[in-house]
């Protein structure tokens, strides 16, 4: 009886080489320090580096099950086992056709791309209506005429967001605030040129 | 009523061109680059355990500037000290002028690009312009860095 065959050695951990920043070329030998300088091979760019021990963690794959008689399977890849059903569309989905999308929720991958289509803003985008009525009310201050036109806008924008979301980074309330009451200010000063102008006619 | 805490603070100064500007924020385990124009803010965020490294590549915009700067001064100083009366004024004042790009390009000229990789991507933070400002961020974050990832599985 022969031996059972054995299992193949694991092939060795792909050294470290990211691509050089300007010409993508991979990196090779800036792996073992933790500093210092390299040259690419590529476009002779000497590249200043720092490297972090996470740079050795092995790549995680995900990997889908293969399903058995009786199993659902993922709609993409009959041959592998379902895990779970898009939140959008119902399909049943692989490990590896499982997608992260907004609020938790899970898509299959024509699901996230129809959605990246359908919204003109990025996942990553928001509008800042506190700054764009605060610019709208301040800046064609320079240019008084203007304010005829961006005064009541301003007005209209820093009312509209004041529930919406505002920057992560600078949340305050301080530029809408700012903006109702130069806008209010200057709407009061239109409305007063106005009536003036009538009465003296 | 208590105010919230801060969630991000700045960690460099804002940068950009007309209409459209950088930030870069630190939160407790994550750095955010904020590109803001008047309309709208983009976040991108890198996580300080996903960081593998920090490349930095030298920039041309500090040396053009600097050469072109330095020239200019140069050769309105000659011309101011070979006429004489207004012409000389106006030679200096010229002269005053350009040795404004000449300090432009020795002091706040960008003269790297800076940047951060990870597994998935590769984050050009653009306020980061000159390498002592890129040194200073790197000797600030190393620490945090390290401490989170501690218990990375596979370092060496």
């Amino acid at each position: 009886m022969e031996p059972p065959p054995l299992a193949a050695p694991s092939p060795p951990p792909e050294p470290f080489a990211p691509p050089c920043p300007k010409c993508k070329t991979p990196l090779a030998g800036i792996g073992e320090a933790d500093a210092g300088e390299g040259v690419c091979g590529g476009c002779a760019t000497i590249i200043e580096y720092t490297l972090y021990p996470v740079r050795n963690r092995p790549k995680p794959v995900a990997r889908a099950v293969r399903s058995v008689d009786g199993d659902a399977t993922c709609y993409f890849h009959p041959q592998n086992q379902a895990v779970a059903v898009c939140d959008e569309c119902g399909r049943y989905v692989c490990t590896v056709c499982e997608l992260p999308g907004e609020d938790g929720r899970r898509l299959c991958p024509p699901c996230v791309s129809a959605g990246r289509k359908k919204t003109k803003l990025k996942a990553d985008e928001v509008v800042v209506y506190d700054s764009l009525a605060f610019t709208l009310a301040l800046l064609p201050v320079l240019f008084w005429p203007a304010t005829l036109l961006t005064a009541p806008a301003a007005l209209f924008i820093a009312i509209y967001g004041w529930k919406k979301p505002r920057s992560l980074v600078r949340p305050g309330a301080w530029k809408l605030i700012t903006a109702v009451v130069v806008s209010a200010i200057e709407i009061g000063l239109w409305v007063t040129l106005g009536l003036s102008m009538w009465i003296n006619t | 009523m208590a105010r919230k805490p801060k969630l991000y603070q700045k960690l460099a100064r804002m940068r950009g061109s007309v209409g459209t500007h950088f930030t870069l924020w630190l939160a407790a385990d994550h750095v955010l680059q904020v590109e803001a124009n008047m309309v709208t803010e983009r976040y991108q965020r890198v996580f300080l355990r996903d960081v593998q490294g920090f490349f930095m590549r030298p920039s041309r915009e500090a040396k053009w500037a600097t050469i072109i700067g330095g020239v200019l001064v140069a050769l309105f100083c000659v011309l101011a000290l070979s006429f004489g009366g207004d012409g000389a004024a106006v030679c200096w004042a010229f002269a005053g002028l350009c040795s404004l790009i000449l300090l432009y390009g020795l002091f706040f000229a960008r003269n790297c690009h800076f940047y951060a990789v990870t597994a998935v991507q590769r984050a050009e933070w653009t306020n980061i312009a000159r390498r002592g400002k890129a040194r200073k961020l790197i000797a600030r974050l190393d620490p945090l860095i390290r401490a989170a990832q501690q218990d990375v599985s596979g370092a060496p």
